[in-house]
């Protein structure tokens, strides 16, 4: 993988969550919206880091689709943290593939996303996992679930 | 005076030609461990010694505290001590326990109090450590395989956990 494929990997991820925050934060009501506004802002913010990361290889950073196909719609408190922990798992995956860059700032840059994922996460459901962002068998890690895709 | 046979002598004979490639050998493999121990594990190796290490004291301090509350952190640990030797070289003939006490631990498997794995430790000793632990994960991707580096992250992200849990039970 090149530094390049993560970068735009996670750039993907990141636009997905942005818009996945914005739906939760319009859909809930309390300390749920405030941590999903918070959430919101947290990914916005790594989102336009990767964009200056692309954007200094001499890359055009992809743009964010006009919606995404979510897992899970959020009309329930309950729903709505299901689909957030979903999109903090998504994210964090595509992180990890990131740590496996041959810069080592990009590195140190996803594996600290990762455990801001993985905090977040915790904070609206407490689960941990041994192995964050790997599949079960972790003899070879590859980004075990997807954030939310774009409507095909 | 008893005579010695042609055919035993050439027995003893025999014997003593073993013996002496025997002892030949025995001279040679002091000398193969010496040039094996002269040459320094490359450093991806040195630094999964160093986590397991780490682990090793980490998963010590959690069974000191002697609390089933703390038994699923324990058990993720354990988890990573697993995989981390699993993925050390098998030559190096260094996936037991005993082989990595020479490893230096990680540092951030030290508690910052006095507690040590002999006495009993507090959550917030286990709490410190784990965000110690945490923050040193993304220092030490610098160099490695990439595979290695996807392990560290990940072990760092459920550490960051960890520190979070911990943090809210005191």
């Amino acid at each position: 993988m090149t530094a390049d494929q993560g970068l735009s990997t996670a750039l993907a991820a990141e636009h997905a969550a942005v818009y996945a925050y914005g739906v939760i934060a319009a859909r809930t009501t309390g300390s749920l919206r405030v941590t999903a506004t918070a959430a919101f802002n947290a990914h916005r913010a790594r989102r336009d880091q990767l964009r200056a990361l692309i954007a200094a290889r001499g890359d055009a950073p992809a743009e964010p689709d006009a919606a995404y196909r979510l897992p899970v719609t959020p009309s329930t408190p309950a729903q709505a943290v299901e689909l957030a922990t979903l999109v903090e798992r998504g994210v964090t995956a595509a992180y990890l593939e990131l740590t496996a860059s041959p810069d080592t700032e990009v590195r140190q840059m996803a594996a600290l996303a990762m455990q801001e994922c993985v905090t977040r996460s915790y904070g609206l459901r407490p689960e941990i996992e041994a192995f964050p962002g790997m599949p079960a068998d972790v003899a070879s890690p590859t980004p075990s679930s997807a954030p939310p895709t774009p409507p095909s | 005076m008893r005579s010695v046979s042609r055919r035993s002598l050439l027995r003893g004979g025999a014997l003593g030609v073993a013996a002496v490639t025997v002892a030949g050998c025995a001279e040679q493999e002091p000398r193969q461990a010496q040039r094996l121990a002269a040459e320094p594990p490359d450093p991806e190796t040195m630094l999964i010694r160093q986590l397991i290490a780490g682990k090793e004291r980490t998963v010590a301090l959690y069974s000191s505290a002697d609390s089933d509350r703390l038994t699923p952190f324990r058990q993720r640990h354990e988890a990573h001590l697993a995989e981390l030797r699993r993925r050390l070289p098998r030559e190096s003939g260094s996936a037991s326990p005993a082989s990595s006490a020479g490893a230096q631990a990680d540092p951030s498997a030290s508690p910052s109090g006095a507690a040590t794995a002999g006495s009993q430790i507090s959550v917030r000793d286990l709490r410190d450590m784990e965000r110690k632990a945490a923050a040193l994960r993304p220092r030490q991707l610098d160099g490695v395989s990439p595979a290695l580096a996807q392990l560290i992250a990940s072990i760092g992200a459920c550490e960051a956990a960890h520190a979070l849990a911990l943090s809210r039970s005191l």
